[in-house]
């Protein structure tokens, strides 16, 4: 079964589809976002932030890896080794009280120059 | 971000590190296998999904780097590889890295030592209260030619009540005193009296008990003591309860009354060595003894100069104005004293010059060249690191290619260097404490506070300091290089490494011939030094002291009674003198013995005295050295008999008042006159010349000999001397035999100075010796430094010169041809290093004027043989290289690279 997506993906190395790379600063964000639902490890991540972004975002595997472990330097996650349904060893990461508290405040930034983002971008008229 | 749970991710990470690349590892892996499997399941085969997950992925390599970064430890961990990394390169070329440590350890090593000394002497300040306000007043013979003679004691008095400049004044008088313990054989110890204004003068105050009072400082006062700190530990186990107790000085009983704590005899010791005369006080070792002057005009005229003088500055004065009114003051007091103070005056000088006079140009000296020391080593371990820079190009080159950043390797170096200098470090700190014991075993004891010089902290940092400076500096050199090389060139061995090379070897060149140029200036300094001090020892002293056994002592009043109603006929001390004379000789091994008032090394003392006649004339002339002596002195000392006679047993204390004069004195005061038979007069007695003898040199073996008259002991009776032994062996030998005699005739004697005299003699120009032999082995560790850079450099050159050399003898150029090229090149070095070096050397003659003796400044077999010797020893150097290079093969030359 072929899906037209990955027959583009077949001709071009790695990471120039036409999904959208994740924006900068923002990856921190939809890591804890994420993990504020449950306790998953990288790869899930990766799949799971595609498919609530209905395949717009895509994760640079590259860039996971060393913003997990500033996360976790910030205190912010934490990691543990668990076992997955399927019965392999996996790390979970798992979002701390720090890491909640971050989040709500990285929200509310996200929030504030999205809402400014737009209000930019809809601008009609004279200028101010 | 907490700060704890960061440093607590850091730690974790950085010491599980390989626990925590292991678990990244295992995370990519499962992050692949889930990737694939995605991949799978979309119906790719297995080949394909696999492709596809590692694609996406990229490299796992770099992701574990970028992973390792976000940890926030790789500083350290990289840090950790390139010490790790440094120390297999260093042991990988134990060549290098051995004489790298030896040169720094020898540099930095001696440097501290010497550092150390200057600290402790020099730079740190003497322990009294504002010292650079504390002056010596000093005052003058001007017929005599002195210009450091202690006070009297009513001039002193009126110092105090004249100089406005001055707070207070304080009389010093060092003096040996026999400390007799209730059990156990009596000791000469040494004492100072002082003035009560002595404590509030330096402001020091007691560590027990009280000083002493004003009122206890009148003549005929009581007896009092404060006991030195060390000689308080030491004698009586620093017990308080001493205070109060009496003990026996001068068989007198003296209560102590306090402890003065160690250090505040500072620069009194030195004070009392530059003065041109004092009473027999040895001024070395800490003051054991404090007593208070106790005298009065009337005991101590005007005419008699016993008391060196301390002063201090009052507040807001400046030295110049203290010296001026002094200078008055002391004019003054010649114009009111016509008779007891003519050609006398007064002149101040600071402590600090005072103490430190003497021994700041050695200091200087030796400081100037353990930094040219220091330098050398530095230029070694430079061109060392900067061969080996160059060699590494193309390793830095590479592993530039494959990613490293410039500041990694500018850290690799970096800490390559820092490991180096560091061994040298903890290597020198070994040098510095085997240096320094045997500086201060070779140095003379008269230099201030050289007892407590210990390896010191602040000299450590410096040398190492200095040390660190020189290897960064060149040692990055490379490293910054590595940023400008064309990688491809360098890697493939072409390129612009052949002009950068030729850069670097200017450079190295330059530092050789640097190196050379300061050893050779330390070499002629040293070599000068070394004929100054063959010149000392090849002096005619006018005595033999090979073989003669010398013992002082001083016979307390309490058993010697000195009635000077009755002078000479002193009995109990002729008595002794000739009890002990012919008790001496009978020891075994002795061939003569002779008693002397002084020993022949021994200043003395001086007197006026007029000749009988010419009375007028004699008024103006210097007073003149009086030394009494047993008759058998002259034949003891060998001193050789120019005319008339020398004394025999027929000079009795009631045969008519005879004495010799030496050679000075019969030039000074008689010229072309026959002396003998003439008179000298002096304690109120005429003396007829009887003879004349050599010069014995009584001020030093370099100072001038003063005029001098000698007395039989039988007329002129001392109740201090010498006693020497002339023995037909070792006179160490007969020392216990001599102890025994002293202990059979008087055993509550105490004895000192108990030695061959040649060791008197050495210990005479100790301070020459010192500088001398630090010097020289400076300047010898300095040549073999420098032979090994010039030797290390044209190595490094010839090898470098390999395939051009190769070519020339595949061309046809004779070996003998290819040696010639490489040692011109190595002379030519050679020959700029001396010739600067000569030049240095000639600037560096100004600094020892004062240490030359008996050759000139530019001394020809110094200036010629050293400039010969280093060409010669270069020559040696360069030779191997040259031999080398003429054994090239030129096929495998021309294959290499």
């Amino acid at each position: 079964m072929l899906v037209p997506l990955d027959r583009r993906e077949e001709t071009k190395i790695p990471n120039s589809r036409c999904r959208t790379d994740v924006l900068q600063g923002t990856l921190e964000l939809l890591i804890l976002k994420t993990l504020s639902l449950a306790p998953i490890h990288g790869w899930g991540l990766t799949q799971r932030i595609e498919q609530m972004s209905d395949q717009v975002f895509a994760i640079n595997q590259g860039s996971l890896y060393p913003a997990l472990e500033r996360l976790k330097r910030k205190g912010w996650i934490r990691d543990e080794w668990r076992l997955t349904e399927n019965n392999r060893r996996a790390r979970y990461y798992t979002l701390t009280p720090a890491g909640r508290r971050q989040l709500s405040v990285e929200r509310s930034l996200w929030e504030r120059s999205a809402a400014a983002m737009t209000q930019i971008l809809n601008w009609v008229g004279d200028l101010p | 971000m907490s700060l704890y749970s960061d440093m607590r991710a850091r730690l974790r990470s950085l010491f599980g590190g390989t626990r925590a690349d292991q678990d990244s590892v295992e995370e990519f892996q499962f992050h692949l296998e889930m990737e694939t499997q995605k991949y799978r399941n979309r119906g790719l085969s297995d080949t394909e999904a696999r492709r596809r997950a590692y694609l996406a992925f990229g490299s796992t390599a770099s992701a574990r780097e970028t992973t390792r970064d976000a940890r926030g430890v790789r500083w350290i961990e990289d840090t950790l590889r390139d010490i790790r990394y440094s120390i297999q390169h260093l042991l990988h070329a134990p060549g290098f890295s051995v004489v790298a440590i030896f040169t720094l350890a020898l540099g930095i090593g001696t440097t501290t030592a010497i550092f150390s000394v200057i600290d402790g002497v020099l730079t740190r300040p003497a322990p009294f209260v504002d010292p650079d306000r504390l002056v010596v007043i000093w005052e003058q013979d001007r017929q005599s030619g002195t210009f450091r003679e202690p006070s009297s004691w009513p001039d002193l008095q009126d110092l105090r009540t004249q100089a406005s400049t001055l707070t207070d004044a304080t009389a010093l008088q060092g003096t040996e005193i026999t400390y007799s313990p209730d059990q156990g054989a009596p000791v000469r110890v040494s004492g100072m009296r002082v003035n009560p204004q002595f404590f509030s003068l330096v402001g020091i105050t007691p560590l027990l008990g009280r000083e002493f009072t004003v009122e206890e400082d009148q003549a005929g006062g009581p007896g009092v003591v404060l006991l030195g700190e060390s000689f308080w530990r030491a004698t009586f186990a620093a017990d308080s309860a001493i205070l109060g107790e009496t003990i026996r000085l001068d068989g007198t009983p003296v209560q102590v009354i306090g402890v003065l704590p160690s250090g505040v005899d500072f620069g009194l010791n030195q004070i009392h060595a530059r003065a041109d005369y004092t009473a027999s006080y040895a001024a070395t070792g800490e003051v054991n003894l404090w007593l208070p002057i106790q005298t009065n005009e009337t005991l101590t005229s005007r005419f008699t100069h016993p008391y060196l003088v301390l002063a201090r500055l009052a507040p807001d004065v400046t030295f110049a104005a203290a010296q001026e009114e002094v200078t008055r003051i002391g004019t003054r007091l010649e114009e009111t004293y016509p008779r007891a103070n003519e050609a006398r005056g007064m002149d101040a000088e600071r402590l600090d010059d005072t103490v430190f006079g003497p021994i700041r140009p050695t200091l200087t000296l030796l400081s100037i060249a353990v930094v040219l020391l220091l330098l050398v080593a530095s230029v070694n371990v430079a061109n060392l690191l900067l061969a080996r820079g160059i060699s590494r190009t193309r390793e830095l080159a590479v592993r530039c290619a494959l990613g490293a950043g410039t500041g990694r390797l500018s850290r690799q170096v970096l800490i390559e260097t820092l490991l180096l200098t560091l061994v040298g470090a903890i290597a020198g700190i070994g040098v510095a404490t085997l240096g320094l014991k045997t500086l201060l075993a070779l140095a003379p004891a008269d230099i201030p506070r050289i007892g407590s010089v210990g390896v010191n902290g602040r000299a450590l940092g410096l040398s190492l300091g200095l040390g660190l400076l020189v290897g960064l500096g060149f040692g990055l050199i490379p490293a910054l290089k590595a940023r400008a090389v064309n990688v491809m060139d360098t890697v493939r061995g072409t390129g612009p490494t052949l002009a950068s090379d030729r850069r670097h070897s200017r450079m190295r060149q330059l530092l050789v011939a640097v190196e050379l140029a300061l050893s050779v200036t330390l070499v002629v300094s040293a070599g000068l030094l070394i004929r100054s001090f063959q010149s000392v020892l090849q002096v005619d002293p006018g005595f033999t002291a090979h073989g003669v056994l010398k013992a002082e002592y001083q016979l307390p009043t309490a058993r010697y009674p000195r009635n000077f109603d009755q002078y000479p006929n002193f009995a109990e001390i002729h008595s002794f003198n000739s009890r002990l004379l012919n008790q001496i000789r009978q020891i075994p091994g002795v061939t003569t013995a002779a008693l002397s008032g002084s020993h022949p090394l021994d200043r003395g003392f001086t007197n006026s005295f007029t000749v009988v006649g010419r009375e007028d004339e004699s008024a103006d002339w210097p007073e003149i050295s009086i030394r009494g002596v047993s008759d058998d002195y002259f034949r003891t000392m060998l001193v050789s008999l120019r005319v008339g006679r020398t004394f025999t047993d027929g000079d009795g204390t009631s045969s008519p008042p005879v004495v010799i004069i030496n050679q000075a004195a019969s030039e000074r005061f008689f010229g072309d006159r026959d002396p003998i038979g003439q008179e000298l007069r002096f304690w109120g007695t005429n003396r007829q010349i009887v003879g004349v003898i050599a010069n014995e040199r009584i001020h030093g073996l370099t100072a001038t000999v003063p005029p001098a008259a000698y007395t039989p002991l039988t007329q002129t009776p001392f109740d201090h001397g010498a006693l020497l032994v002339r023995t037909d062996g070792d006179p160490i030998a007969v020392a216990g035999a001599v102890q025994n005699v002293f202990g059979e005739i008087d055993p509550a004697l105490a004895i000192y100075g108990l030695e061959p005299f040649e060791d008197t003699v050495l210990a005479s120009v100790s301070g020459r010796r010192f500088t001398m032999f630090v010097l020289a082995a400076f300047a010898g560790v300095t040549l073999l430094l420098s032979l090994v850079g010039i030797h290390g450099v044209l190595s490094y050159m010839t090898a470098q010169r390999t395939r051009e050399l190769g070519i020339r003898l595949a061309l046809g150029a004779t070996p003998p041809e290819v040696v010639g090229l490489v040692m011109r090149g190595g002379l030519w070095l050679a020959t700029v290093g001396v010739v600067v070096g000569l030049i240095g050397a000639i600037l560096g003659t100004r600094l020892m004027a004062g240490m030359l003796y008996g050759i000139a400044p530019m001394d020809p077999l110094t200036f010629l043989g050293v400039p010969l010797l280093m060409l010669v020893a270069s020559a040696a150097a360069i030779w191997f290289p040259a031999r080398r290079a003429a054994r090239i093969n030129p096929t495998e030359a021309l294959r290499i690279e």
